[in-house]
């Protein structure tokens, strides 16, 4: 399966890797690229002597392509934005905001940058300012997300804009490759179903959480602090939403309470105060696989999928 | 001037009472979200054939005001 985004990124295939801040590793980011996919190191609010790291780490697992995630709203952005073109990165995407001010610098190192888009506006407004693509991303995606849902927001950005689109939130298998294809995009990014790759390094217990999950176990928080979450329901998502309904609950507190949460849930699979950020596709994940399977078998299913598409329109 | 011309386009491209946009408006008080600000961002671009690149530090309409200023 070849769509003008593997030729644009240099990747066998069109699925891209989710830059899950704590979660996307050189162990995992390495792996995705080795089995054809794009993997993605999420430099999240880490450091730059950790991202520097991650990067030098992936080259060595592989020497096929791979991005790197900016999260702008670190507050390490402005040192982030120049080690990646120190250290040669060939790919970016973007997401917590709008990457405008680097985006100069960085086409002028030659890197591709795939902002993630909540919006046609914002789609738009990439394109200006010139990305290679976008990644419109609906709100079944897991962690922090936008309102629309992918299915609307997906063929919409494909009008709005003449940069391939690449399709994430919601889709955990070939089925939804197939769909996202169908709606004009040129590929996938896929994140929960990469929680549990064997090569991912999360705690054990997030793995088990997400293998368990049911279709209705996510729930949406942060909606007050206008940066809502999806997450498994868990006891901490729970207290959460108590919290944020709570009006004498000031933003400051509620911020508090949820600070740190994800790291505890990747690191020490806290079941109480960690929060274990998860799409709506957790459902769809049913066992732990190396990142080369997820991709085989997810290529594999799209293409079954997509051949039987005449069935329907006979 | 640029405050008529930039308050008018903000009330046109957020469906908003002319009336309500002053120089110290925030955004906030007009309850724009991000989404909501690309795209008077986008249609202010348009409108003085600008290129804003600094649209996350903008809060209110003087902040934008200027910036057309400075960039026209």
């Amino acid at each position: 399966m070849n769509t003008i985004i593997c030729s644009m990124l240099g990747i066998k295939y069109p699925i891209i890797q989710g830059g899950m801040a704590w979660v996307a590793n050189a162990s995992l980011a390495g792996s995705v690229s080795n089995a054809g996919g794009l993997g993605i190191i999420a430099a999240a609010n880490a450091p730059v002597d950790f991202v520097r790291e991650e990067i030098r780490k992936t080259r060595e697992i592989t020497n096929r392509p791979f991005g790197v995630n900016i999260m702008l709203m670190s507050p390490f952005v402005d040192d982030i934005a120049r080690l990646v073109i120190e250290e040669k990165v060939k790919i970016l995407t973007t997401g917590a905001g709008l990457p405008s001010k680097y985006m100069k610098d960085w086409i002028e190192a030659g890197i591709k940058v795939v902002p993630v888009v909540p919006s046609c506006g914002i789609a738009k407004k990439m394109e200006r300012s010139g990305a290679s693509a976008v990644i419109a991303e609906g709100g079944e995606a897991g962690g922090h997300i936008g309102e629309l849902s992918t299915m609307a927001l997906v063929p919409q950005v494909c009008d709005a804009v003449d940069i391939p689109v690449i399709a994430a939130g919601g889709i955990g298998d070939g089925r939804g490759l197939a769909a996202a294809l169908m709606l004009g995009a040129a590929g996938v990014q896929m994140g929960t179903r990469f929680l549990v790759a064997k090569e991912c390094t999360i705690h054990q217990t997030y793995k088990d959480k997400i293998v368990a999950a049911k279709d209705i176990d996510t729930m949406t928080t942060g909606k007050r602090l206008g940066h809502p979450v999806r997450a498994l329901k868990t006891p901490f998502t729970r207290a959460f939403l108590k919290n944020e309904n709570d009006c004498f609950k000031t933003l400051e507190e509620l911020e508090a309470f949820g600070a740190g949460a994800l790291r505890k849930a990747v690191m020490e699979g806290d079941e109480r105060a960690g929060c274990f950020m998860a799409g709506q596709s957790c459902g769809l994940v049913k066992k732990e696989q190396t990142a080369k399977e997820i991709i085989e078998e997810v290529i594999d299913q799209a293409k079954i999928t997509l051949g039987g598409v005449e069935k329907w329109v006979r | 001037m640029t405050f008529e011309k930039v308050a008018k386009i903000i009330a046109e491209a957020r469906d908003l009472d002319i009336s309500e946009i002053k120089m110290d408006t925030s955004f906030e008080d007009m309850e724009l979200d991000s989404l909501d600000v690309i795209e008077v961002v986008m249609a202010i671009e348009e409108a003085f054939g600008i290129n804003i690149d600094t649209e996350g530090d903008l809060r209110t309409v003087e902040d934008l005001v200027k910036l057309v200023d400075n960039l026209k």
